[in-house]
């Protein structure tokens, strides 16, 4: 959400990409050309167009590129899904008394929030939630009172 | 995701009954907003609420002067329908249902950081009416930023079926809607002020539809769950109704009431709801007194006072449980960063990836309308005006806010957060300049 960044997902390739952007703009490029050529472009148009083109590469990303794209959401919110359940689950599990020990993953901490969205002080809690790194890629693995995620 | 939408639908209805009973007990004429009558009485209901469950003395406050002006007007018509006559609404409607479709296109769970924040306290009002507010004035619950606004996380919690676990981000769907119908319906207001042919307005409605729904970092929160851009749409909405108030030959009563509302609705949202709401409405005063019309000016004040009613009543709150609002404490102001600041969001506004070429289309054109001869039309003006204001106050409420708020504006994603609150309006400036241009025939002629 910082800005469209350019992260390219595994499953499209750049090849296939740069193709595409060529396709759309000799498309947009063409059209406009032929409503010049018939006199018939006004303000309201070109702009359009000038915005539209402009917008080619950010849109490409948000569309085609980026993990958040259409195509790919489902396995995002999947993955996201999972998580946040195996972390819900076991803060009901243990009455939301969870001692939570972070090893690097940051990008947990606001689904760790939305899991359990009451957080008490517990003054003497057995259980522990061990969130590593790549752990919403990852999941959980429950053993005794510790439910570990991710990644070492 | 159109299943959870559906089962979203007796909550919203049970809210709307609600604003139309408002709407008719206060004869606010909101049946004289065409299409965005229904987006309006949402709102309504939806302010209602959120005063109420404030505290009832803020909605007392905010109800009682709209009761007596009832009281004082009860001989005259309610609204002004016979004024505008009919109108073609087709292509709003077509615009909303494109731009709706756009944003039904996401996860029902949240993916991005700050929709997980916002919805957890939205789990948190699931439990019950005032939960979240009860919560949120309690330190040992620990929610998590202390002293945010409230509405945003309690409109889904709302709007959530308790019989249905309908996901939340389908309830900010709503929301966003709701937003983007009342700014395509400001902005059809704002080019009705300008008298220009019917043809014209339809198209520069559907030229800002494209602009919204074509800039890329818009279209990702158009999809998302983040409050950003309803506080824009809203903020850009107020706007746009003052410019056709300032600028139509004839008093419309309905559009005070829906700026009253909607400025309710927008300081519920998100703190920089409030600069915003302040940065349009003293312009605007301005432009009264300037103008020498003093309707518009208390015009304005009304506004401004609407939505100062949940700020003041929420900060007292705040203060009175000992909560403090860190992120957005004001203090002494850093004069020193604003060239580094400006500097940083003139960057931020021209990268092509996130924005294409909104930013420097719009400044392009909104220079060329300002300085062509004999002025700019009396909207464009107007609306200029207040989009520099916005701009202003904006880089000020920065300066002058925390030292977290500045490191985050230069390294984090705020700045590109607050274009997108900017960016409704800066769409309105350039579509209602660009309507002003005769279309070619007519110039060749």
């Amino acid at each position: 959400m910082n800005g469209v960044c350019e992260r390219p997902n595994s499953h499209t390739g750049a090849h296939g990409s740069a193709v595409l952007i060529a396709a759309v703009v000799l498309i947009v490029g063409a059209g406009a050309v032929l409503q010049a050529r018939r006199r018939r472009l006004d303000v309201r148009r070109a702009l359009a167009l000038v915005l539209v083109l402009g917008a080619i590469p950010g849109l490409h990303a948000v569309w085609i590129r980026r993990p958040d794209a259409p195509a790919h959401l489902p396995d995002a919110a999947r993955a996201v899904e999972r998580f946040e359940s195996q972390v819900a689950g076991f803060a009901v599990q243990h009455d939301d008394c969870v001692e939570v020990v972070r090893r690097g993953c940051e990008a947990c901490d606001p689904v760790l929030w939305f899991a359990r969205p009451h957080r008490r002080l517990c003054a003497s809690g057995t259980a522990r939630l061990v969130v590593q790194r790549d752990s919403i890629g990852s999941g959980c693995a429950l053993r005794d009172a510790t439910l570990t995620c991710g990644e070492p | 995701m159109s299943a959870a939408i559906v089962f979203s639908i007796p909550a919203l209805a049970a809210i709307i009954a609600l604003g139309w009973a408002v709407d008719r007990a206060l004869r606010a004429g909101f049946a004289s907003a065409g299409f965005a009558r229904w987006p309006l009485r949402f709102l309504t209901g939806l302010a209602v609420m959120f005063l109420f469950a404030l505290h009832p003395v803020a909605a007392i406050v905010a109800l009682t002067p709209a009761a007596a002006l009832r009281w004082r007007d009860r001989g005259r018509p309610v609204s002004s329908d016979a004024l505008q006559g009919p109108r073609d609404e087709a292509v709003a409607l077509g615009a909303l249902a494109v731009l709706a479709t756009i944003a039904a296109i996401r996860a029902a769970t949240p993916l991005y950081w700050d929709e997980f924040v916002w919805l957890a306290k939205s789990r948190i009002e699931q439990g019950g009416w005032g939960a979240l507010r009860g919560a949120a004035l309690d330190h040992g619950a620990g929610v998590f930023p202390p002293g945010y606004p409230l509405l945003w996380s309690l409109a889904p919690a709302w709007l959530t079926a308790p019989w249905h676990r309908t996901p939340l981000a389908i309830a900010t769907w709503w929301m966003l809607v709701t937003a983007v119908a009342l700014w395509l319906w400001s902005l059809r207001e704002a080019l009705e002020a300008s008298a220009m042919r019917e043809g014209v307005a339809r198209s520069s409605v559907a030229l800002a539809a494209l602009m919204l729904g074509a800039t890329p970092l818009l279209v990702v929160h158009l999809r998302a769950s983040y409050a950003d851009l309803p506080v824009g749409l809203l903020a850009a909405s107020i706007a746009l109704l003052h410019a056709r108030a300032l600028c139509a030959a004839t008093p419309l009563p309905h559009l005070l009431a829906a700026r009253c509302v909607i400025a309710v609705v927008l300081v519920g949202l998100k703190d920089e709801g409030f600069v915003h709401l302040a940065a349009v409405t003293l312009t605007g005063l301005a432009a009264g007194l300037i103008a020498r019309r003093t309707r518009i000016a208390w015009e304005n004040l009304a506004v401004l006072a609407a939505g100062a009613i949940p700020l003041v009543t929420w900060r007292l709150l705040l203060a009175r449980h000992g909560v403090t609002d860190a992120d957005h404490a004001l203090g002494a102001c850093a004069l020193g960063d604003a060239p580094g600041l400006t500097g940083a969001m003139a960057k931020h506004a021209i990268d092509l990836t996130s924005w294409g070429v909104l930013w420097p289309l719009a400044l392009g054109v909104v220079s060329v309308s300002v300085v062509r001869r004999g002025g700019p039309p009396c909207v464009v003006r107007a609306l200029s005006t207040t989009m520099c204001a916005m701009v202003a106050t904006t880089l000020l409420a920065l300066l002058c806010g925390p030292e977290r708020v500045r490191e985050f504006a230069f390294g984090g994603s705020l700045l590109n957060r607050v274009l997108v609150q900017l960016a409704p309006l800066a769409i309105g400036v350039v579509v209602t300049a660009v309507a002003q241009i005769p279309p070619r025939e007519a110039a060749t002629a």
